[in-house]
């Protein structure tokens, strides 16, 4: 039971300090790799908790409410509490509640990276037929005035750019944007934001989720930044971002994401200011504590769990052979 | 053999350049491929672009009439702005290298980035 509240206070404070605390912190713009790592261990973290939770809570009803022997031999579960009783109902909503958000959790993975799939195929169809591809630059050149460059990852990836971009670029910066989307299909972003997408799908408007997902799509775009910039030189992708972002007609929406101004005002002021990379000692401790976090859940509910698996879950072997000191099923 | 998707667009190519709704056969004369491809194929590829819903047609004695549903800007433009729309962008979520900013942000920027060039080029 006390693992049950902890596994649930790790959930609450992940999702409260964990997520403000990530949020304000200065590290992630100097490795924004390892950042987009965190706020993802830091979600799947929160899910496996509440699961988790709701598994031991189960366990813990299962061992405290068995009777004296219930527990004993080949046993049908739910083995060992009274269904009616209190511990029943426990086990029971613990179980039920786990297996439920593990099912809306995977289900959601699934439908948001088929939905995904489909989509970008309606856009590369689109593509065949209005794009022409240049071999020279290896993109596609959509005719349209609006200035603008993105990628469509996959399998059939390809890089977009509109004829209004290769107007208002030169060639420096025309490099530099191809630089950033190569980064985006080299470094696999899609997979980072998809993930990060379906929790909020399947879990509604939460503030972890929602924080998750609008600094995972922040963070990528500084990771392709930084691979432009050791490319073309980051003032010259600064220049590039300001070029694109001048094309870009009135009334398009801009939202803020950054304090005190747009995403790409910060951007292109970090490209401007430079930005001293994390150390690797750095970077190692911020990989370890990702790592626990990540694991601290699964660490503290597996001996809670496998006790009672091995108390009352087994039917073919003799409950007693595999019995924990403490559970109640040892045959009077 | 040329690729499916290429042969979509060639299709698509007609259509646009025609100036009035034109016959499955129409369409095969005017490829201008040699050799022609197999009508069959013509057929086919043409009606998977009706039932994704890039062409319409109606029914003119025995055959079927196609015409674009929309023209070819009409198309650019759609994908662009689909591309633009971070919000239900799903296929890339990445894509807008961009986003319009304000002005004065614009103006301040600007400067800092002049003042950060002419530092570099400054000898040291």
């Amino acid at each position: 039971m006390i693992v049950t509240l902890l596994l649930l206070g790790h959930a609450l404070v992940l999702s409260t300090a964990g997520t403000a605390a990530l949020r304000r912190a200065g590290w992630p713009s100097r490795a924004p790799r390892l950042a987009i790592a965190a706020w993802l261990g830091m979600s799947a973290s929160i899910v496996a908790a509440v699961i988790l939770a709701g598994l031991t809570a189960t366990s813990a009803a299962v061992r405290s409410g068995a009777a004296p022997g219930r527990c004993y031999g080949p046993v049908r579960w739910p083995c060992a509490p009274e269904v009616f009783s209190e511990m029943g109902v426990l086990a029971a909503t613990g179980a039920v509640a786990a297996l439920a958000l593990a099912a809306r959790a995977t289900w959601c993975l699934i439908a948001e990276f088929r939905a995904a799939a489909r989509e970008r195929s309606l856009r590369l169809d689109a593509l065949t037929l209005v794009g022409r591809a240049d071999a020279r630059l290896g993109v596609t050149v959509v005719d349209h005035v609006t200035a603008a460059a993105y990628c469509v990852p996959g399998r059939r990836a390809r890089i977009v750019v509109t004829s209004g971009a290769l107007a208002a670029l030169d060639d420096a910066q025309l490099s530099a944007v191809l630089a950033h989307e190569r980064a985006h299909l080299r470094q696999r972003h899609h997979l980072a934001l998809t993930a990060s997408r379906s929790l909020v799908r399947a879990f509604g408007p939460l503030p972890p989720f929602t924080t998750a997902r609008s600094q995972i799509a922040f963070l990528a775009e500084l990771a392709a930044d930084d691979a432009a910039a050791k490319r073309s030189g980051r003032l010259t992708v600064a220049e590039s971002l300001l070029t694109l972002s001048e094309a870009v007609p009135a009334g398009a929406p801009a939202p803020v994401l950054a304090a005190g101004g747009t995403a790409t005002g910060a951007r292109a002021r970090r490209l401007i200011t430079g930005t001293r990379p994390l150390g690797p000692v750095r970077t190692l401790l911020g990989l370890t504590v990702t790592a626990a976090v990540l694991t601290a859940p699964l660490a503290a509910a597996g001996p809670v769990i496998t006790t009672a698996v091995a108390c009352c879950g087994s039917s073919s072997t003799p409950a007693h052979v595999l019995c924990a000191p403490g559970c109640p099923a040892q045959p009077a | 053999m040329p690729r499916f998707g290429e042969l979509e667009a060639a299709i698509m190519e007609v259509m646009w350049s025609a100036d009035k709704a034109i016959t499955v056969r129409d369409v095969r004369d005017r490829l201008g491929r040699e050799p022609a491809p197999a009508y069959n194929t013509v057929l086919t590829v043409t009606e998977i672009l009706y039932r994704k819903g890039w062409l319409a047609r109606e029914k003119h004695g025995r055959a079927f009439r196609y015409w674009p549903a929309g023209s070819r800007d009409d198309y650019t433009a759609q994908l662009v702005a689909e591309a633009l729309d971070s919000a239900q962008d799903r296929a890339a979520a990445l894509v807008r290298f961009m986003e319009k900013m304000e002005p004065g942000e614009m103006a301040e920027i600007r400067r800092a980035l002049d003042d950060a060039k002419a530092a570099d080029r400054r000898p040291r």
